[in-house]
């Protein structure tokens, strides 16, 4: 009878502690490490939802790490592995979410509801909450050619449509400027260093008014993916450059600085040009001249193109990412409370704290109820290290939120996230920039750009090829070889440029690009069946 | 007797996992594992051989690690030798602590001030420009006739002082006495230096040297990472990083093992050879 | 040690002394530079400092790291396997050592070639990780300081130390009738003493440096994360971030902001310091050389 009785204390006892204690979700996060779990929005949101999380962020390589956690089997709860996410769908290590939305999706299906079948696999099932939400960014222009703002401003602002034009205007100034600030003027700077040289592997496409598909142009009525290192245009602008290099505005160092001297290089304001870059590389060389206070050595952005009838598509539409987001499990007890956890993340309360931060701290409302900031507000946000402080997660959704696009409205009419509302837009901008757009007559640097186009299938990079497959190897070998032959190209001696390029088109040849074209024409033809148009 | 514990050891730590070259002979899949996976006979061993980069890398790190090897020794050798013939005391502790510092000092941090230091506006081109040896900077770290050559004489300039510690220690513990004799019979000071110290941390030397020679297709990859670039890249890669990038990163664990048997063999075969040829482990 | 100096004696010191010099210029420098980037504001790193004094002194890189609070945790984590696995490590190199170097074991070559093979073996990283699985070893502090306690390296290069002192101290040793505990721990080890203190740098900066074994086998345990982990976190953080969207190139007033270049700056100099405070007590033992002479009879 005693013994009973203490059983029975003992287990009610554990009941109400268990009911006491919060349930504990380990996570898995492939983000930077922002110890997000230690951050105000993380502790309130903690404390408030009964929920501890244990994140365990990536720190060495993630290929790895994937692999060990697939091989052993040892699962946290929740995962989010950028782009090896679909490892982790095709190990059968994720649960489908269908149900589970379906009975306790409040809030998820307020923000995921239009975009529920495009985050659908083969299956028909759901794995995992993408982050990325086609944000739009209405302020900084995505990609283009690089110029100073001093070179647009010596000859009157021209405008700049060709390819031809921008070196000509390069080529003007640095005849007549041969020294900047006591250093010798440096016409061109391009970026190679290991895995960012994609931004001289894909320019060709670009110019030629292709989306940013990765190394493939994309058919945009059959849909069929093309590689396009053989083809005529690419040898043409190559050869562009060459010519460049060969009349001594091209700087040889190029091809072989890394990154860090890249930035290095761009913020002695003696460099006029890049030859395409995307505005997230080439920050950090802006941030540094306008700390330096040379602002009129900033750099523009600028949509060049092979001849002038061609429609840009540099600017980013907002396009859906789906290869990675946050996704529960096999191993996770509890996968009820865990989704219950992910849907009261989207709720509008807690998503103004992941976007925006805390009121009165980050941001204020006016008596319209509009949402805006203050300058110093402003400034804090362009400081990650406050970020991670505070816990707001960005438009990247750092470690994978469920979250909605930045243009998405709240029910009170503000935008999901400032770089939605027009206002902090506006105020954004320095007397330079104000300057530089009035000169063009914009408002913002986006609107120099052509209208973007949403595509149906989202971006040709975006598809992750499964491992080991013919596809992916192909892909590798083409990079290699790029890296490689490029440098030659651009650099090759006077009359050599056809030479090397017939030795180059020899060694694609040997590649087995049709296994990597046909691959993702096969998804992306799917993709454009399942999204619908 | 005490032997056992150790014999039971190296064998759990180092022989047991060895059970995992299966995976070369298998289209091993991470989630299935060992027992699940597909037996693909030597098809793995096929494909290494077959692809033409492979030998490239092969080519390219045998070559740098032994220039590495023989700069490597050479200097580190030279370094303990010489900083024994240092009399004060003071300075020659100084000089050996900074000239290990740069061991240090990681690649990536070394690879930016080595990049800076040969750019074209670098110091190194301003200072053979201003000497007249050079009318033109040259792009240095761009040559690929030299690239190996760079590698191996940074390699110098990092790991001089760290290398050469374990010949300081055999020459301290040179008996002195040998010395004494030596100024009795009046040599002089290199007469010592080749008649005593050298001899005496011979052994020394050839051990390591014995032991090095194996890991000629191993060694770090990450110096070779940091100063690569796309005007050196036929000639700067390494097995290691081919590994990484073609296995590895895209989850073909068959085809890094594969890899990883034939380092393994061609590494043993080295060491016996040079072995047999020195006898020195023994 | 002749008291005259002599032309050649003369003509050698002045090269030595040069020579020396010039090398302690270039080796001083990378040090001093990473010093100063350390020290340097981050942004205005990003122009390139190549000099080594800061343009923009401030301390907010340091500042940085060391908010981190689990760092302080991780540092004596650090110092836990770095002193047990050095203690560790030199007493089973030496120990095993000893036992090779015995001219009368008859396994002696056998097991040599056992242990030299070793150093050649690459398993992959999978099959280790099951291994400890197995062990119980993953998310356990003892995967610090066991599997490098014997390696190759060490014990072949203490034996062959060990090789080369003279048969005869050991054997008039043993005819007054010692035990090989007390011939080794009496007679081999102070005489090995450079060599030891030698691998115990070693083993001692491989464990103070080591953060890869903790990403394999101990990531998900936070209690058992280290110095070089926690600081490596802080980079991948800053380099992850210089890549995110959110960072715009709006002049700020407050210049908090890191880059991966200053993180590895201050990085590197957080790291190595203690080294360079701990390693003049080893030191002696390689630079003075032996002044045991005595004992050798």
């Amino acid at each position: 009878m005693f013994k009973k009785s203490f059983v029975l204390v003992l287990l009610l006892s554990l009941l109400i502690s268990s009911a006491v204690q919060a349930q504990t979700f380990t996570f898995f996060s492939a983000a930077e490490p922002n110890d997000w779990e230690d951050s105000q929005v993380g502790q309130w949101i903690q404390d408030e939802f009964g929920v501890t999380l244990e994140i365990e962020y990536i720190v060495g390589d993630i290929n790895t790490k994937t692999g060990l956690m697939i091989a052993s089997g040892d699962f946290p709860d929740l995962i989010f592995a950028n782009e090896t996410q679909d490892r982790f769908v095709d190990a059968e290590s994720l649960i489908p979410l269908n149900e589970l939305i379906e009975e306790y999706g409040v809030n998820t299906k307020k923000l995921y509801g239009p975009i529920m079948d495009k985050i659908k696999k083969a299956d028909g099932n759901i794995y995992f909450l993408p982050r990325s939400r086609a944000n739009r960014d209405l302020m900084n222009p995505t990609a283009g050619f690089w110029i100073q703002r001093a070179v647009l401003a010596e000859f009157d602002w021209p405008v700049i449509e060709t390819v031809d034009q921008y070196f000509e205007l390069i080529r003007k100034y640095a005849d007549k400027y041969p020294m900047i600030n006591g250093q010798e003027t440096i016409g061109i700077r391009l970026l190679t260093d290991g895995w960012r040289a994609f931004t001289i592997e894909n320019t060709p496409a670009v110019i030629m008014g292709s989306q940013n598909d990765g190394n493939v142009i994309v058919d945009q009525e059959t849909y069929q993916a093309k590689t396009f290192v053989d083809e005529d245009f690419a040898r043409d602008y190559y050869q562009k450059l060459n010519q460049m290099y060969l009349g001594g505005y091209l700087d040889p160092e190029s091809f072989v600085a890394n990154y860090d001297q890249y930035i290095a290089a761009l913020s002695t304001g003696a460099v006029l040009g890049v030859a395409y870059d995307q505005t997230w590389q080439i920050g950090p060389a802006n941030t540094t001249l306008s700390e330096a206070g040379l602002d009129e050595r900033m750099f523009v952005c600028l949509p060049v193109k092979m001849t002038a009838d061609i429609k840009d598509r540099y600017q980013d539409p907002g396009t859906l990412v789906v290869r990675d987001g946050i996704g529960i499990s096999v191993n996770c007890k509890d996968p009820v409370a865990a989704f219950k956890f992910l849907d009261r993340l989207q709720s509008e309360e807690v998503q103004k704290m992941l976007r925006w931060g805390l009121v009165g701290q980050d941001y204020l409302v006016d008596q319209d109820g509009r949402m805006y900031r203050t300058k110093e507000m402003r400034e804090n946000h362009q400081n990650v290290n406050y970020m991670y402080r505070i816990g707001v997660v960005g438009n990247e959704s750092r470690n994978g939120f469920p979250t909605a696009p930045n243009w998405y409205k709240y029910a009170d009419g503000n935008s999901w996230d400032p770089t939605g509302q027009v206002e902090e837009i506006r105020a954004s901008y320095t007397d330079w920039d104000k300057k530089v757009l009035a000169a063009y007559g914009k408002d913002t640097y986006p609107e120099m750009f052509d209208q973007p186009t949403i595509s149906p299938y989202g971006y040709a990079w975006d598809i992750s090829i499964p491992d080991g497959h013919p596809a992916i190897i192909a892909n590798t070998k083409l990079r290699d070889l790029q890296s490689e032959y490029l440098a030659k190209l651009v650099l090759a001696e006077t009359g050599e440029y056809e030479q090397v390029w017939l030795e180059y088109l020899k060694k694609v040849e040997r590649i087995d690009l049709e296994a990597y074209e046909n691959y993702l024409t096969q998804k992306i033809r799917e993709r454009v069946e399942a999204w619908g148009q | 007797m005490l032997a056992i514990p150790f014999i039971i050891f190296v064998f759990i730590f180092y022989y047991l996992p060895l059970r995992g070259w299966v995976m070369a002979f298998q289209d091993f899949r991470p989630h299935l594992g060992i027992a699940g996976s597909k037996w693909v006979g030597w098809l793995n061993f096929k494909l290494l051989f077959e692809d033409q980069r492979f030998y490239e890398v092969i080519r390219n790190t045998l070559a740098m690690n032994l220039l590495k090897l023989l700069f490597g020794f050479i200097s580190a050798v030279g370094l303990a030798v010489i900083l024994n013939e240092v009399r004060v005391y003071f300075f020659k502790r100084v000089v050996q602590t900074i000239s290990y510092l740069p061991h240090f000092v990681s690649w990536v941090v070394a690879g930016n001030i080595i990049i800076s230091m040969l750019s074209r506006g670098g110091p190194l081109n301003q200072f053979l420009l201003s000497i007249g040896i050079l009318q033109e900077p040259i792009l240095w770290l761009g040559q690929k006739s030299l690239f190996w050559l760079i590698i191996a004489l940074t390699d110098v300039w990092k790991e001089v002082g760290w290398n050469a510690i374990i010949y300081l220690a055999a020459i301290a513990s040179i008996d002195p006495v040998m010395y004494e004799a030596a100024d009795i019979d009046g040599a002089g000071r290199i007469k010592k230096i080749f008649y005593i110290t050298i001899p005496s941390i011979m052994p020394t030397i050839k051990i390591i040297f014995v032991m090095n020679i194996g890991w000629v297709l191993s060694m770090g990859f990450y110096q070779q990472y940091v100063l690569n670039n796309s005007l050196v890249a036929e000639v700067g890669e390494v097995l290691q990083l081919y590994v990484i990038k073609y296995g590895i990163n895209m989850f073909r664990f068959s085809y890094a093992t594969a890899a990883g048997i034939f380092q393994t063999v061609v590494s043993l075969v080295l060491v016996f050879i040079v072995n047999k040829l020195i006898r020195a482990t023994d | 040690m002749s008291k005259f100096r002599t032309r050649e004696d003369l003509f050698l010191d002045t090269l030595i002394y040069l020579f020396l010099i010039f090398l302690t210029f270039i080796t001083i420098y990378p040090f001093l530079n990473v010093l100063a980037i350390s020290l340097n504001d981050a942004i205005d790193s990003n122009r390139g400092l190549l000099g080594i004094w800061p343009r923009k002194f401030t301390l907010y890189n340091f500042q940085n790291i060391l908010s981190d609070h689990q760092i302080y945790h991780a540092t004596m984590i650090s110092i836990l396997r770095t002193v047990i696995g050095t203690v560790l490590g030199l007493t089973a190199s030496t120990v095993f050592a000893y036992v090779l170097s015995r001219k009368d074991f008859f396994l002696r070559k056998f097991l040599t070639a056992f242990v030299l093979i070793t150093m050649y073996l690459n398993a992959g990283i999978l099959p280790i990780f099951f291994l400890y699985r197995e062990l119980n070893l993953i998310n356990n502090f003892l995967v610090y300081v066991i599997p490098g306690m014997v390696t190759a390296f060490n014990v072949i290069v203490v034996k062959k130390f060990i090789e080369q002192l003279p048969d005869s101290l050991v054997e008039s040793a043993r005819i007054d009738g010692a035990g090989e505990l007390r011939i080794l721990v009496r007679i081999i080890v102070p005489l090995s003493l450079p060599i030891l203190a030698t691998i115990a740098l070693f083993i001692a900066v491989y464990q103070w440096n080591a953060w890869f074994d903790t990403f394999l086998y101990a990531s998900s345990r936070e209690s058992l994360s280290t110095l070089q982990y926690e600081l490596m976190k802080t980079l991948q953080s800053a380099m992850r971030n210089m890549g995110s969207s959110s960072v715009d190139y709006v002049q700020s007033a407050t210049s908090q902001m890191t880059t991966p270049q200053s993180v590895r700056a201050a990085m590197t100099i957080i790291a190595t310091a203690p080294i360079l405070v701990v390693y003049p007590f080893l030191q002696k033992y390689f630079v003075k050389g032996l002044t045991l002479g005595g004992v050798k009879e």
